[in-house]
């Protein structure tokens, strides 16, 4: 199967007297193959198989995004707030994301380029080296908050840090041990399976159904406008909407090789990873509703989560929620440290796939496991303001999303590099609402930590 | 088309070159996609936004600062 690139962009095209083959390509051409076979089959399951091909990057990013400080925001706000406004708040910010994500997929579809890559090619190194500041500040900081949801997890069945820690570390890097593309992510989606493992633990907690539909139906009841509401508002944007999804999913889109003819099968991809990852969220805030009152939820932890629910979840469903945590760390811990490894390769030029040998792409693992280990280290160290972090790391990441939508708005809408798939007019719309609404949220933030007077006088406008 | 590989059989990459769309081999991806200029409100745009983002970073940082003492 021979296709060409979309007619009206400009290609790294190679001479076709000068073509380079490498292992990655080979491993990659098999799985295309198997994905132009399916194509040419007929019937239902052959459908079936062709989405289960096609599936990955879109599920991965959205239960990677289900990480440790975002499921410790939404425990936050169950806890603080119980079943409320913030039910439909969450459903609307994986609606956000999945309008983000979609276009990271046209994106990479297109191109066949990472997104770090891009921003430095198309722009320019000035803009390429911000856009590679916020992403390895944010990435850097959110993996260190994934080994403390491991290590607070563990924590839970007396596992002492360092044994959580080396269990983190030693899933992610045998994750990595096939040096294929596929596998990893066979292996990876299997292990964020288990962050459904919280709608059991909802379950657990017997919800008042009425009050849930009434929540969807209603938004209410709506929090007072005070700082603690603003900072899980922010906290619950940051947990589905950042800069590191943009690059992992077109890095991980690239890799899989997926192409233009693949495009409705990642929306789906994206539409059902955001489904599911919706799903657990909500339900922890479902988990966690009947604290509400009962705990201080600013500081917790995840281990401390579990005890609380204990009382009414049983030793059961707080081993679940435990669990859960360690599940939400090590999946987010992999995702965010091969998109580190990707924005790394593609701005360094360097060969960077998850379909490279060792031998082959060692700056690229190494960059992997440094990040991962650096940051599992840094945990491990005792006295360090850890706390400050996991209060900060959702926050940076809304902050550092407007910029990073913008470059992303640009590039789809490049006739040049996207041909046919450029953005049509309703996406941008839908893309530039997003920008807006996440700028309002960053500002009502600054708004809150500056002049926190002034929202009691925002609530009764 | 005379494929080099040095570690690849020809069957191999006659495979690849047959699967793959030319943009997508590993190599192709060493000749960079052309410059695209930004024009004056995609510039005021991303300042913009830049200077937004120091900016509300040094009111997190203080803010966690605050809370965790």
């Amino acid at each position: 199967m021979s296709t060409g690139a979309q007619p009206g962009r400009p290609r790294a095209a190679v001479a076709e007297t000068d073509v380079v083959v490498t292992h990655e390509d080979i491993d990659r051409a098999h799985d295309r193959a198997r994905v132009g076979a399916a194509r040419m089959a007929r019937g239902l399951r052959a459908r079936a198989w062709l989405l289960w091909l096609l599936i990955g990057p879109g599920i991965l990013v959205m239960l990677g995004e289900n990480d440790g400080p975002s499921m410790l925001s939404y425990a936050a706000t169950g806890a603080t707030y119980g079943l409320g406004f913030f039910l439909p708040f969450v459903a609307l910010t994986f609606a956000m994301a999945v309008i983000v994500q979609e276009m990271t997929v046209r994106l990479g579809a297109a191109t066949h380029r990472g997104h770090a890559e891009l921003i430095f090619e198309r722009f320019g190194p000035f803009w390429g080296w911000f856009s590679m500041i916020d992403l390895g500040i944010g990435n850097f900081l959110t993996l260190i908050t994934e080994f403390i949801a491991v290590r607070a997890g563990l924590g839970f069945f007396g596992i002492p840090p360092w044994a959580a820690i080396l269990v983190a570390l030693a899933i992610l890097y045998s994750a990595l041990l096939s040096h294929r593309y596929w596998t990893w992510e066979r292996v990876t989606l299997v292990a964020a399976a288990f962050n459904l493992i919280f709608i059991p633990v909802a379950l657990l907690t017997h919800p008042h159904w009425a009050a849930v539909g009434h929540a969807f139906g209603t938004w209410a009841p709506l929090p007072a406008l005070d700082k603690t509401t603003v900072l899980l508002i922010l906290s619950n944007i940051g947990a589905t909407v950042t800069p590191w999804m943009l690059f992992f999913q077109q890095s991980a889109t690239v890799d899989k090789g997926l192409t233009t003819k693949d495009i409705r099968f990642g929306r789906l991809d994206t539409f059902f990873g955001a489904s599911l990852a919706a799903a657990a969220a909500i339900g922890v805030i479902i988990a966690t509703a009947p604290l509400a009152g009962r705990i201080s939820a600013g500081n917790f932890e995840a281990a401390q989560f579990a005890q609380a629910l204990e009382p009414i979840v049983g030793h059961v469903g707080a081993a679940l929620f435990a669990l859960g945590m360690v599940e939400a760390g090590i999946v987010a811990s992999i995702t965010i440290s091969t998109s580190s490894a990707y924005a790394f390769g593609e701005v360094a030029r360097k060969p960077h796939s998850l379909n490279l040998r060792v031998g082959e792409g060692k700056p690229f693992y190494a960059v992997l496991g440094l990040c991962a280990a650096a940051a599992a280290g840094i945990v491990l160290i005792p006295g360090l303001p850890l706390v400050f972090v996991v209060l900060v790391v959702n926050v940076i990441a809304v902050l550092a999303m407007p910029p990073a939508l913008v470059f992303l708005y640009l590039l789809v809408n490049d006739k040049e590099i996207m041909g046919d798939v450029k953005s049509p007019r309703w996406a941008n719309l839908l893309a530039g609402t997003v920008v807006v609404l996440l700028t309002a949220a960053g500002v009502l933030y600054g708004i809150s930590a500056v002049a926190p007077n002034a929202l009691s006088w925002l609530g009764k406008l | 088309m005379t494929p080099k590989h040095e570690y690849v059989s020809d069957a191999d990459a006659g495979f690849v070159l047959s699967t793959l769309e030319p943009d997508q081999l590993a190599e192709a991806k060493r000749i960079a996609i052309p410059r695209r200029r930004l024009r004056g409100g995609e510039l005021v745009l991303l300042w913009v936004l830049r200077i937004y983002v120091v900016f509300m970073l040094v009111i997190v940082l203080w803010q966690a600062w605050a809370a965790t003492r």
